[in-house]
């Protein structure tokens, strides 16, 4: 199946949860916050979270800022 | 002390985290600087590019976190950012910025307070970014913010407590504590905010743009405590005429023997 990724496309076999994509990405996950079609999914539910076909993801990360 | 919410401070000095050469360079300057609440911002990752690490530094530095909403444009997409900044941090703290306009950065009021209701409903400890407006600053603390985070002058633009007069009447009505924040570029600047009877004031730039920001962060760390103790001491009243220091005696206009 197909999601976007931070408005990139990335292919994943079928039934790959948000943590089998995230090892895929291969992202530092400290200070990591994700949302699935603009909803936040919470670090917690990360292992669990099936991904469908076409979701959208975002991931964002704390950086520097005033 | 200075208590914020359930959180006390020895430091009136906050500051941000952006603009430094390397994490290790504001690790060092955040240490010098005695700070204890410093700023972070939340960014959507590019997936080909690291970002640099300044999370640990700050972890092992001991500070709080204050994660902002920069770069929402409406109250809706600062909700939204603050609630990711909960995730991604565990802090339910914000410091709530909403400036939609990219020249000068100037918070938006009508957002701001519609966000800033939001959030508190949702838990958070709010600190709100806004112009130096005592009215507001009134609005917002009826809404429940915990802080207000009045302005010197535009971000990172060096210039100062140019909102000084609006600055004062805020600090006098004010509840709750009052942060100055933006626009202070030189430790007079904080010193003088302490003066006023700010109970703190957050600097970034200043700090980060500085040739050697670890100087620059301990001279701001002492301009802010002199204000403070100043404040706390005291300040004489201020006349057109003078007052003499000196007992005036009648022997100068005596003619030299």
């Amino acid at each position: 199946m197909k999601v976007e990724v931070n408005g990139e496309p990335v292919e994943l076999s079928a039934q790959a949860t948000l943590m089998q994509l995230l090892d895929v990405l291969q992202q530092d996950l400290s200070g990591v916050a994700i949302a699935v079609n603009q909803t936040i999914v919470p670090q917690h539910d990360w292992d669990d979270y099936l991904l469908q076909d076409r979701d959208n993801i975002a991931i964002f990360r704390a950086i520097a800022g005033g | 002390m200075l208590k914020i919410a359930d959180k006390t401070f020895h430091s009136r000095l906050f500051s941000g985290t952006g603009k430094f050469a390397d994490p290790s360079l504001m690790t060092e300057a955040i240490l010098a600087s005695g700070t204890e609440l410093v700023t972070m911002a939340m960014k959507r990752v590019d997936l080909n590019r690291a970002d640099d690490d300044i999370l640990r530094p700050l972890i092992n530095a001991g500070v709080n976190l204050l994660p902002n909403t920069s770069g929402a444009g409406t109250a809706e997409e600062a909700v939204f950012a603050a609630k990711l900044a909960r995730e991604a941090l565990g802090t339910h703290w914000i410091k709530l910025e909403i400036h939609p306009d990219p020249k000068y950065l100037l918070p938006d009021p009508i957002e701001t307070l519609k966000a800033a209701e939001a959030l508190v409903k949702d838990g958070f400890v709010v600190l709100p970014y806004i112009h130096a407006d005592p009215v507001l600053c009134k609005r917002l603390e009826q809404v429940g913010c915990q802080a207000v985070m009045p302005l010197g002058a535009p971000i990172g633009s060096n210039k100062g407590l140019k909102t000084r007069d609006f600055l004062e009447i805020i600090i006098e009505q004010a509840n709750v504590p009052v942060i100055v924040d933006a626009g202070i570029g030189a430790p007079s600047h904080a010193a003088q905010a302490m003066e006023l009877g700010a109970d703190a004031v957050l600097a970034n730039t200043a700090i980060a743009v500085s040739p050697s920001p670890v100087a620059m962060a301990e001279a701001f760390k002492q301009a802010v405590r002199a204000g403070r103790m100043a404040y706390e001491a005291g300040l004489g009243g201020v006349s057109q005429a003078a007052v003499a220091s000196s007992p005036l005696t009648a022997f100068l206009d005596e003619p030299v023997c």
